[in-house]
């Protein structure tokens, strides 16, 4: 008892014996009330005290005293000031109405609750327990239970053992969740914690305490809590684990035959030496590990198999850090209410968090940052009981909690494991695994369960047990006791040096080798301990947990992420400047123009800009690298968070897809600023949307891609080595640096672009660029159309069909030549190919088809075929010449149309610079190579206008062209390349987004490596058996 | 000559009218076929014709050879301005004029042994060509071949004129031969004009006798190429013209009579020893070849 509740005690007694004068007898009761109390030295101080007051008192004093009281005092210890005073008031049998009245001021100058009040009264005054059948009492003693059950409120502990005239009563408070005990004694001695109970004693009844007498089994502070508990909830949940063996990867047993059966309204402490399995056990016990054998099981339902039914029922906090730094304290907590408890109105949900704050001692700090561990804001305490907060908001009803008081003071670490305790005593199931409890937590746990190294369960059962457990085993002297028995004081630590007592060497010093091995212990354990059993509560546990709509998840990740993203000014100033940084410093550095003046006048010119092709590939490379290193680290910065919320099940759908709308925004806005600013800096007018749409794909492409690099790796720096590995290919297959034909062979194709080339972002993306500049801007797309007929024309005309003619003459002069026999052959099979197939397709309505494919073999060739096909050839010839020199006129009329006048031509001629850039049109129209149509496999494949060229095949690969061609092909319609392109872009990122969602590259990164591992074992393995 | 094109021409007309009022109402489509079939073997005959009646171009070195050779120097303001090369494009007309105009400037540059300006002079024919669709003449294996041979001037004077000969034969090649008249009569203008240029700009401090021996040679020149400008007249009206077309047609008949006033072939017959033809005489003559020349690039 302290000092001041002592003091408080004199003084009132003092007031109260004033009321009738202090007698003799008062005194006495006095005095030895106080030697029962303190210590023989220090009685007469306080007797002293004592007669000091009762001769000074009067009323008004009294009330003073009453404040100092009030304002001294906890309510608690007022409780225990005011049962001390009803007993030593009744000390001498009656109670006077003037000592009732003072009582009753007493009381209500305390705050008493008036029930409450006369509940202990009541619970003091009275001789037998049994006759308060209104209050809420736990009742011990030796009958059995049927003989309570007609007596309403009181509740019955049987011990049979105990002595059948001895009885104690139990009251609760129910506003200050404490216990007062009163014992009526029998013939044989009733303990408390050690100390023997005289009858009609009164003691306060806290956690940890115990109930011993000879024979009988120890009645835990738990187990009468737990009675008035299972009174207020209802259906309760049994958590059992049956056997459980865990198995690490690498086949070492990480836990070996691990048996719980526990109940709502526990907590539960698991402790154990470092490497002994804690972490482990609590992974396998929420579901997070699958044990190698043994269940676990929750209202008889299994947790790793019947995941549904449980869902919401399981909380887990982990021992690290699942705060987003940028945000408040309170955003923190609001945000995780909002995904748990959807049904809380707004004004609920601030409630809930308000309350959750200041239980958690937060609310000063909840405007604050919460910053990163590197970058304090809050303190490392705070941000471990934010932690905890977090999961404690829906109070799930079975929690684990993975060392909660790590790191923290004593005095936070007591405020942890109060609110652990409330939740409890609420109902709730908690495992907690936690390292040097201090005696008061120690005290506060209602099982224990040890592990040793190897995962070996060497205790199982009440704290306090457990030290007397080992006490006994070490045989030590003291080993009947657990507690302290004068102050109360607990040493867990005394377990783990006995568990871990080390062997003595020769010379007197501590060897490496421990005394009792951790197998040792076990058997032990099983020797010795019962194993404590539950019976399986076969309802359907009800879930705390209410879920949001997919939709609502999405949008509050939404909102999360961007508050985050928003408040770290650092990050939002880089993202947003980046992109048009870039374009500045491309656009300005490309912005070419000639200065010689014999060539023209000297300025911008963007039909002259030699550059155009090279800025528009590297856009589309900025856009791949922006898109990527912003996304690369998402997913990795939230994988605790995610580990945590998977308790929740929440769809993993509305997380993607929050991240990839913030992403998707950032990539617009990045690639339209560069598009802005970049195409205003060359003179690129009137193609802005194309610019836009075409880079804001890619970006949207490498978001993707990050996103999915991001959660199949562990650690950032992988990451970020790996982005070269991933860009470089798009640089080098874009179409630009390399040309497809110039390639490896083994990779390239004559006709079409290579397929390797077709899994990259940037071909797709240039070709539609670099087309759509080229034949959309506002100057050519009036004239593309002739421009397309006339190629096509001339490309026959000039190119193909003199080669025909060539090989034709060629291969009949030469029919019969021994020494160029091979040469006929191929040209005949080309001949035969090409008659077969380009001409028949292209035959004009005029010309009809003479000749049959197959007269070209050696055998069957002859004059009449040959001048047959040569007439074919040059009447198709003349044909296309014609068609050439009709779509020429009519495109040269047009011209001279829209020039009539000066000023009209002036203006053509401006339009042209404006629009039409010569470099790009060398570019698409591939003028500059030599070949214009080459011979590959028998056939003759166009090389001339690709930007022209348009081949109509069918089936479902129609779409693969050549690089740079106008329009596709798919499934008989015709598309235009840009609008074709994007789609591939989006069709690409829709596969990375579902290998994203079923984490494809994760799994196949895990395959591979257990592929590895296996076949390292198995190489290992066959070293040890040489 | 000219006659015969014009009766070829009323005979070709008429197959045309022939083909399609002699099917009368009868207008299947095998009809239809047939009539167009024949009319376009009128057509075909026709253009062939066209073709005959068109004299090939010239090699563009030709003429700048002969200055060359009688002493007059590299006038550098003769030519035709570079820049004005882009405004040609929009007209197949004027880019085909123009091009036998910068043709001749170029074979003047290479017979002059300016390489740089040259090289400049072959881009702006290039800007031309692929106006007139005319591929693989003036291109860059041209300019490579035509760089690797900087130094050696008879080399870079073939190249040039062979690409001419490409011209040609390519646009007869595909029934064109109206451009390769257009483009004959731009080699021609341009040749006059750098002919009388060369006779007009000559340096007045240079002595007499040398002055004339040149100037002599020069005069020589152009009294020459009286016959051409026939044949570049007969092939202009052998092919449909548009304004232009039609105007330098006009300018060159004028030239044609200013040539029949100064009735050179009498004088030369006479033989009239001391006789010489003066500038002054010719005066007549440049002034028309420069309004022409005008009319052509503007």
């Amino acid at each position: 008892m302290s000092e001041k509740v002592l003091e408080a005690i004199i003084q009132l007694l003092a007031i109260s014996a004033n009321l009738d004068g202090v007698n003799e007898y008062e005194k006495k009761v006095i005095r030895k009330f106080l030697t029962e109390q303190i210590n023989d030295e220090l009685v007469p101080h306080y007797m002293h005290t004592f007669d000091d007051f009762a001769a000074q008192v009067d009323t008004i004093q009294a009330f003073k005293i009453f404040k100092q009281i009030n304002q001294e005092l906890t309510q608690q210890q007022k409780v225990v000031v005011i049962t001390n005073l009803i007993e030593l008031t009744v000390s001498d049998g009656k109670m006077s109405k003037a000592e009732a009245e003072l009582l009753d001021t007493v009381s209500r100058a305390f705050n008493f609750d008036e029930e409450e009040y006369q509940a202990i009264q009541q619970f003091i005054i009275t001789d037998d327990l049994r006759s308060l059948q209104l209050l809420p009492l736990v009742i011990i003693d030796h009958c059995d239970d049927r003989e309570y059950t007609q007596l309403s409120s009181i509740q019955h502990i049987q011990r049979e053992h105990m002595d059948t005239s001895s009885r104690v009563g139990i009251l609760r408070i129910p506003s200050l969740e404490m216990y007062i005990l009163k014992y009526e004694a029998g013939k044989s001695n009733v303990y408390l914690n050690g100390l023997p109970m005289r009858d009609q004693q009164t003691h306060v009844f806290s956690a940890g305490s115990s109930i011993r007498a000879d024979k009988m089994r120890p009645v835990y502070y738990s187990d009468v809590v737990g009675l008035f508990l299972n009174e207020r909830q209802g259906p309760q949940i049994t958590f059992e684990a049956h056997q459980i063996d865990y198995k690490f990867s690498s086949g070492q047993y990480g836990l070996r035959h691990i048996n719980i059966a526990e109940e709502s309204g526990r907590l539960i402490g698991l402790m154990g030496a470092s490497g002994s399995g804690k972490s482990t056990l609590l992974n396998v016990l929420n579901g997070n590990l699958k044990p190698y054998s043994g269940s676990v099981k929750i209202n008889g339902l299994d947790v790793h198999q019947e995941e549904a039914q449980l869902r919401g029922i399981i909380g887990y906090v982990p021992q690290d850090d699942l705060l987003v730094d940028e945000l408040t304290v309170y955003q923190n907590l609001y945000y995780a209410a909002k995904l748990c408890c959807s049904d809380y109105t707004d004004q609920q949900l601030d409630e809930l968090v308000s309350n959750m704050l200041n239980s958690l001692g937060l609310f000063e700090i909840k405007h604050l940052r919460v910053g990163s561990p590197l970058q304090k804001t809050i303190s490392g305490g705070q941000r471990k009981r934010l932690n905890i907060g977090l999961e404690l908001l829906r109070e799930p009803a079975v929690l684990f909690v993975d060392e909660p008081t790590s790191g923290l003071s004593s005095q936070d670490s007591e405020n942890i494991m109060d609110l652990l305790k409330e939740l409890s005593l609420k109902g709730k199931l908690i495992f907690v695994v936690i390292h040097q409890p201090s005696s008061d937590i120690f005290k506060m746990f209602d099982r224990l369960l040890i592990l040793d190294i190897g995962g070996y369960p060497i205790y199982y059962g009440n704290p306090i047990e457990g030290l007397i457990y080992f006490k006994t085993i070490a045989n030590m002297v003291d080993k009947e006791e657990g507690a302290c028995v004068e102050c109360g004081n607990v040493n867990p630590e005394q377990i783990f040096s006995i568990v871990e007592a080390k062997v003595v060497n020769e010379y007197g010093r501590f060897t490496n080798k421990r005394k009792v091995s951790p197998k040792q212990w076990y058997t032990y354990y099983k020797a010795r301990l019962e194993l404590p059993t539950v019976v399986a509560n076969e309802a359907q546990p009800t879930k705390s947990l209410n879920v949001p709509s997919r939709l609502q998840q999405w949008y509050i990740y939404l909102t999360r992420d961007l508050l985050a993203k928003l408040s770290n000014t650092q990050y939002l100033v880089i993202n947003l400047l980046e992109a048009p940084l870039l374009a500045l410093i491309l656009a300005y550095i490309v912005r070419f123009y000639h200065i010689d003046e014999t060539l023209g006048e000297v300025g911008y010119d963007f039909s002259q800009n030699m550059n155009l092709t090279a800025y528009i590939f590297m856009s589309i490379i900025v856009a791949l690298f922006i898109g990527l290193t912003v996304s690369a680290e998402e997913i990795i910065r939230d994988a605790k968070m995610l580990k945590r919320e998977a308790f929740l099940h929440l769809s993993r759908n509305s997380y993607l897809l929050a991240k990839v709308t913030i992403l998707f925004a950032f990539s617009a806005v990045q690639t339209f600023c560069f598009v802005f600013l970049g195409n205003w800096m060359l003179g690129i007018e009137q193609m802005t949307p194309r610019y836009w749409g075409v880079l804001f794909s890619c970006a949207c492409f490498a978001n993707l891609l990050g996103l999915n690099i991001s959660a199949t790796f562990n650690s950032v720096v992988t990451i970020y080595i790996l982005i070269p590995l991933l860009l470089i290919p798009q640089l080098v297959l874009g179409g630009v640096v390399v040309a497809f034909d110039e390639i490896n062979p083994h990779l390239s194709s004559q006709e079409k672009v290579p397929v390797v080339a077709e899994t990259m972002a940037s071909r797709w993306a240039f070709e539609a660029l670099a087309v759509s500049q080229f034949k959309d801007n506002p100057f050519e797309a009036v004239f593309y159309p002739y421009d397309k007929e006339m190629a096509q024309a001339s490309y026959l005309k000039d190119y193909y069909l003199p080669t025909l003619l060539t090989k034709l003459t060629f291969c009949f002069t030469n029919l019969k030549n021994p020494a160029l026999q091979a040469q006929v052959k191929d040209d005949l099979a080309l001949l035969r190919y090409e008659f077969q197939h380009t001409l028949a397709s292209s035959s004009t309505k005029e010309v009809v088809l003479s000749v049959s494919p197959n007269v070209f073999t050696v055998n069957a060739f002859n004059y009449d075929h040959y001048v047959k096909a040569k007439q074919y050839l040059e009447t198709c010839k003349k044909q296309y010449v014609k068609q050439y020199n009709t779509t020429a006129a009519q495109k040269d009329a047009l011209m001279v149309q829209m020039t009539r006048t000066a000023e009209e031509k002036a203006n053509f001629l401006a339009r042209k610079r404006q629009f039409y850039n010569l470099r790009l049109a060398d570019l698409v129209q591939n003028t500059d190579q030599a070949k214009r149509v080459i011979e590959y496999q028998h056939q003759l494949i166009r090389k001339i206008y690709p930007v022209f060229h348009e081949e109509h095949e069918e089936g479902f690969f129609s779409w693969r062209t050549h690089f740079f061609a106008p329009r596709k092909w798919v499934l008989g319609t015709p598309v235009d390349t840009l609008y074709f392109n994007i789609i591939a872009l989006w069709v690409m990122s829709g596969l990375l987004y579902l290998t994203l969602y079923f984490n494809l590259f994760r799994r196949l990164l895990e395959g591979l490596i257990a592929i590895w591992e296996k076949i390292s074992r198995r190489e290992s393995k066959v070293i040890k058996k040489l | 000559m000219k006659l015969f094109t014009t009766w070829f021409y009323i005979g070709s007309l008429w197959f045309f009218v022939f083909g399609l009022v002699g099917c009368g109402d009868k207008s299947t489509s095998e009809e239809t076929d047939e009539t167009t079939a024949i009319s376009d073997s009128a057509a075909q005959v026709a253009k062939e014709n066209v073709a005959a009646a068109i004299k090939q171009i010239p090699p563009p070195s030709e003429i700048p050879a002969l200055l060359q050779a009688s002493g007059a120097e590299f006038e550098a303001s003769l030519v035709n301005d570079l820049q004005k090369a882009e405004g040609y494009i929009t007209n197949n007309t004027e880019a085909a004029l123009n091009l036998g105009i910068y043709a001749t400037d170029l074979g003047y540059v290479v017979i002059h042994d300016k390489t740089q300006q040259a090289i400049d002079y072959i881009q702006a024919s290039r800007l031309l060509t692929d106006k007139l669709g005319i591929t693989a003449t003036f291109d860059d294996q041209l300019v490579a071949e035509f760089q690797e041979n900087l130094d050696q001037k008879d080399t870079l004077v073939s190249i040039v004129d062979k690409a001419l000969q490409n011209v040609d034969l390519y646009l007869r090649d595909n029934q064109r031969a109206p451009a390769a008249a257009l483009i004959l009569a731009g080699t021609f203008v341009e040749g006059m004009y750098i002919s009388a240029g060369s006779i007009r700009k000559y340096p007045a401090e240079i002595p007499e006798d040398v002055k004339n021996a040149t100037v002599l040679k020069l005069i020589d020149i152009i009294i020459r190429q009286k016959t051409t400008l026939r044949d570049v007249i007969n092939s202009l009206e052998a092919i449909q013209r548009d304004e232009k077309a039609e105007a330098v047609l006009t300018g060159l008949k004028e030239m044609e009579t200013i040539y029949e006033q100064l009735n050179l072939e009498e004088k030369i017959a006479e033989n009239q020893g001391d006789l010489m033809v003066t500038e002054t005489d010719l005066a007549a003559l440049f002034d028309k070849v420069e309004e022409v020349r005008k009319t052509i690039v503007g």
